[in-house]
């Protein structure tokens, strides 16, 4: 029987960098992955008959374009799509403010609002170019450990250290100051109209279950922004074909290198013997023996129901027990037969069409899940893929793909509510139609009527935004934060394999200790998104866990 | 020619006073120049009705440097800390969490929540009492500059590295988390009971404009671990004679070595020849002459409004523009006939001598910052009450008693109108809330004074009333407070120091700020006089 040098658990996009990156090595990987579709989060699916649909992530804008040319993905058919727009942000009534790759269209554009606001815009770009370039110095080296600091260690903080002298010191205290600020007092600082603040503000909340008032959120604003494009906001780009194309181009990569690639094959567990993995066991019963284990799974995923508990130590366990994964996201597919009657409606819906009229409105969405409720005005972030590519569906329909904040994974009965909390004003600045009630049933995400309530809530929203969208809607799928831990496999439904606050980073990213990809049981290594950089479609921890793997004597 | 002072000092507070106390003591000249008529700034004590002594601001002693109390020997000058050595926690249901020094009483009391808890509120004490070991460190240095990198900013840098990469890992990797992590998510990783996490994590609020669930808030929680009282952390204590003892004793000692203390004299702006400050003109006009000036007032006020625009780099002018107060607390004092009885705990009892707080669940909480978020008062407010006259019955006449309610969320910032049209419904939504577990509260209330955050501005010149001067968040501590590049006690102008809570090491009753910066000012004034 062939005896592989690593087995990988999981097809998402950083488990497909790793085997890709190992394979090319000599190495022979086999890639087990359990539904019958490759990329995992960052899969196209066919779910409307004919149409090809992004599940879950859509953007891959931050994705590392080193791996892209050592990977050679362009051969294997990879293409980016960057629209002229970045976002829109839907402000009722008709009105919008988009922003666009041209800095001096987004200039004009923001002058109608506001002309002081649109003076400082660019200053922002570059500020904003300048710090995320600065943070990348942090993501683009493995964390380094913060113990026994071995001369190859020191050796390799070298570079990191120049690179970042080179920055200059300024710089390096800026990044220091501003990390930690609520996205709010970073926003308020550089401006005052409210829109454009709600629109920039909505970075802030990816991989959180916090608002714009939290701390920490100006981190997630730059570590979005660790792409290329200086262009004000989250970096952006789509893949023709879907985002399922990158994931097809990597296992492509990898096949070419000699790696195979199993679908339909669930892995149940990771065998271990003398606290060292040996391979694996999948749902049918069969075993496959390795040298090496790397798990693209979430860590909780790994070490709780592949590894099993009592095979590591109560400390270990306690850690990843804290890992905090709290999806706060669910997400609506809608098949269109039209797109939504907006004047230039395929220009300016072509990038991120975002309700998030402004700062207070994200704020009291994410209220609604701190006291474990859905957002009764949630704030959304559509995407139309197939604006980029208009194979996706047949000829004249449209996709609209919609992330929902905040669907929190856990949902607490209604009961626990203050009296007069519910219906709170918003903020939209407009008269709005009446909404359903949004009060969970004590279900929860199990039961149909919950998400049908998160359906018209969602639908409601988009009513006030888009009218006359709901007519043109032809079929819907709605994925609770549940559906995305049962079906993705994202342990409490969070897509960013636990959450980018401050204290989920770096050298504390899975757990404190264990930031380099390797795990209490020897052999058995990590690579998704719950590792260092952390989550998003960047490649970068496969990148990372593939280094630290091929160190290691097989 | 008048009289040339070696440095004045600006603002009569504790950490002026402290301040002037060691300059003195070093035998420079020192003159404090305060506004009031008394001393001590946000720690006084005021008889605001007759018979009755309120700490009007602040209320409980913990954090004061147990080193400044030695070397000042503040107890010969007075001063007298008596233990606050419980906490008593009233739910709504009537039931309660109490908290004392007797260990086993509480370990029974958390285990009828939760056995699990009761078992890791030890080990919990234990880390955090390391954890305040190991910042306390930083209390007592002078913040190495990363950005400007002379040599004695690398070997504070070096130092600090050493110190704190010879922690053991744990104790590091917990250091990240508390610099980093919400307390209600830091309280999670320990207990499952809501109101042992809600009392806990009240500390973690306390002067912020934040919420438990905000990351940030563990950092203010272990903040307010460091504090010893006679070498025991997290020992909170009452100054017999409330808050205002203490600065009366600093200002005995400082009086003692030397220093002169001026009250009802307020400065009007630093004055400035050639980019070097020289003394300083009051508001009557009368100009004082000094080598050095010393402004114990927060950034903005020590930046904006006593020097010239002018004077300041864009940088500092900037930073201090950023810098954020955001108050957001209030103050109820009351007058009371007879001791309130708490519906959880009735009768007379050591709690009435402890702390209560008012902070049932961690979703209380919240939702008083929710309020607070949209600029209104929280409607059921998180309040910390003590009562000193049942600590030191000179507080109050025979029989009665004076109690201190310490409140959250009062947002200096109201969305609709403004704090003296909403004072008295501030008191009241204060007083309901409290009838809720005092029953016969009411009935005893004599008299009350509402302190809302424009109270405090008006009346201590604390900006936006933050009784911090300034928040302590992550963005404003260490070499960041209060802006890069002068968060080691000097100021773009020569000869002008700040030496107030805006500074290293921050806000409490803490004594460091003032001493840190004496140390920098003789430095300077000592090396001038070689010259």
């Amino acid at each position: 029987m062939k005896r592989y040098d690593a087995v990988i658990v999981g097809a998402g996009h950083n488990a497909l960098v790793t085997a890709a990156l190992l394979a090319r090595k000599g190495r022979r990987v086999l890639v087990l992955e359990r539904r019958e579709v490759l990329g995992g989060a960052a899969a196209t699916e066919e779910i409307f008959p004919g149409c090809r649909v992004n599940v879950a992530a859509q953007d891959a804008g931050l994705f590392r374009g080193d791996i892209v040319a050592d990977l050679g993905l362009r051969a294997h058919g990879l293409e980016w799509v960057r629209p002229p727009v970045v976002a829109t942000s839907l402000l009722g009534g008709g009105d919008a403010l988009t922003l666009w790759r041209d800095p001096a269209v987004t200039r004009d554009e923001i002058a109608r609002h506001n002309e002081a606001d649109a003076a400082r815009f660019p200053e922002w770009a570059a500020y904003l170019h300048k710090m995320a370039r600065a943070l990348r110095i942090d993501l683009h080296h493995p964390a380094p450990p913060l113990h026994d600091l071995t001369a190859r260690e020191r050796l390799r903080l070298l570079r990191p250290l120049l690179q970042a002298a080179r920055l200059g010191r300024r710089t390096i205290v800026e990044l220091l100051r501003v990390l930690p600020l609520p996205a709010r007092d970073l926003l308020d600082d550089w401006f005052a109209d409210d829109a454009l603040k709600g629109l920039l503000g909505t970075t802030a909340l990816l991989g959180a279950s916090h608002g714009p008032s939290a701390m920490g959120g100006a981190f997630r604003m730059l570590y979005h922004a660790t792409g290329t494009d200086p262009h004000g906001f989250r970096s952006t780009a789509f893949a023709k074909g879907g985002i399922g194309a990158l994931s097809t181009a990597l296992a492509a990569a990898a096949r070419t290198h000699g790696a195979e690639i199993r679908t339909g094959a669930e892995v149940e567990r990771i065998l271990v013997e003398d606290g060292a993995a040996i391979g694996v066991v999948l749902a049918g019963g069969e075993e496959i023996p390795a040298r090496s284990v790397v798990s693209g799974a979430d860590p909780r995923r790994t070490f709780f129901n592949l590894v099993g508990a009592p095979r590591l130590g109560p400390e270990f366990n306690r850690k990843v027990a804290n890992i905090r994964m709290r999806g706060t996201t669910a997400i609506l597919h809608l098949l269109l037969d039209a797109l939504p009657p907006l004047p230039d409606a395929a220009r300016r819906l072509a990038g991120h069409t975002l309700v998030a009229p402004n700062l207070d409105y994200l704020e009291r969405a994410s209220d609604d899940a701190k006291y474990g409720r859905f957002s009764a005005r949630p704030h959304l972030d559509i995407v139309i893929p197939t604006l980029h590519d208009p194979t996706l569906a047949p000829t004249g329909r449209h996709i609209a793909s919609i992330q929902i904040r905040y669907a929190p994974f856990q949902l607490r009965p209604s009961g626990s509510a203050r009296a007069g909390e519910t219906g709170q004003p918003g903020d939209t600045g407009h008269p709005r139609p009446k909404h359903p009630s949004h009060s969970p049933p004590d279900a929860g995400w199990a039961s149909e009527t919950t998400r049908d309530a998160l359906l018209s809530t969602t639908l409601a929203t988009l009513g006030d935004h888009l009218p006359g969208l709901s007519d043109r809607i032809l079929d819907h799928r709605i994925l609770s934060p549940l559906d995305l831990e049962t079906e993705l496999a994202l342990t409490g439904g969070d897509e960013y394999h636990g959450q980018m606050g401050l204290d989920q980073l770096l050298f504390m990213r899975p757990v404190a200790g264990w930031a380099r990809y390797r795990t209490p049981v020897e052999r058995l290594f990590l690579c998704g998104s719950g590792t260092h950089p952390g989550g998003g479609v960047t490649g970068a921890p496969g990148q990372f866990a593939a280094r630290e793997i091929l160190q290691q004597r097989m | 020619m008048a009289k040339r002072y070696d440095v004045i000092v600006i603002g009569g507070g504790h950490n002026g006073l402290v301040h002037a106390a060691y300059l003195a003591r070093a035998g420079l000249d020192v003159c404090v120049l305060e506004a009031r008529p008394l001393v001590g700034g946000a720690t006084v004590t005021e008889e605001i009705f007759p018979g009755f002594r309120y700490s009007v601001f602040s209320y409980v002693v913990s954090l004061m440097r147990p080193e400044i109390i030695r070397e000042l020997d503040l107890p010969r000058h007075g001063l007298a800390i008596l233990p606050l050595e419980s906490t008593l926690t009233p739910l709504p249901d009537g039931d309660r969490l109490y908290r004392d020094a007797d260990h086993y009483r509480t370990w029974r009391e958390i285990a009828r929540f939760s056995i699990r808890d009761a078992e890791a509120y030890d080990d919990y004490g234990r880390s955090l009492f390391f954890m305040a070991r190991a910042v306390k460190y930083l209390l007592d240095i002078v913040p190495p500059d990363p950005a400007r990198l002379a040599p004695g900013d690398i070997a504070g840098l070096l130092r600090l590295g050493r110190h704190f990469f010879g922690l053991e890992p744990d104790q590091l990797h917990l250091l990240v988390k508390l610099m980093t992590m919400s307390a209600a998510d830091f309280l999670d990783e320990w207990f499952e009971t809501d109101v042992l996490k809600a009392t806990l994590s009240a500390s973690g609020i306390i002067g912020t404009f934040l919420g438990p669930r905000s990351p940030g808030t563990a950092y203010v929680l272990l903040h307010h671990y460091m504090g010893e009282i006679d070498g025991h952390f997290r020992a909170w204590g009452f100054a017999r004679g409330g808050t205002g003892a203490v600065a009366e004793a600093i200002a005995s000692a400082a009086r003692e070595a030397g220093a002169e203390i001026r009250t009802d004299a307020p400065v009007s702006q630093v004055l400035v020849k050639n980019g070097r400050a020289t003394g300083v003109a009051l508001a009557n006009g009368d100009e004082l002459r000094a080598k050095a000036v010393s402004s114990s007032l927060d950034p903005r006020r020590t930046f904006l409004d006593l020097v010239d625009e002018g004077e300041l780099p864009d940088n500092a002018l900037q930073g201090v523009r950023g810098y954020r107060f955001r108050g957001s607390s209030g103050k109820v004092n009351l007058a009371l006939d007879a001791a309130p009885d708490f519906s959880c705990m009735p009768g007379h009892g050591p709690h009435l001598r402890g702390a209560v707080s008012i902070s049932p669940s961690i979703d209380y909480l919240e939702r008083a910052y929710d309020d607070a978020k949209y600029g209104d008062f929280s409607r059921e407010p998180y309040i910390d009450i003590v009562i000193p006259s049942a600590i030191d019955p000179g507080m109050a006449p025979p029989g009665k008693h004076v109690m201190s309610c310490f409140v959250q969320y009062a947002p200096y910032e109201l969305r609709e109108g403004t704090w003296d049209e909403k004072r008295e419904a501030f008191g009241d939504t204060v007083i309901d809330t409290l009838a809720r577990y005092v029953p016969n509260l009411k009935d005893i209330i004599l008299h009350r004074q509402v302190v809302t955050p424009l109270d405090i501005e008006r009346t201590t010149g604390l900006s936006q009333g933050n009784i911090f001067q300034g928040e302590l968040t992550p963005s404003q501590l260490f070499f960041l407070r209060p802006v890069a590049g002068y968060a080691k006690y000097r100021t773009p102008v020569k000869g002008y120091y700040q030496c107030g809570s805006g500074t290293h090491p921050g806000g409490g009753i803490m004594g460091a700020p003032g001493k840190l910066a004496a140390g920098v000012v003789m430095g300077d004034l000592g090396r001038g006089r070689r010259r």
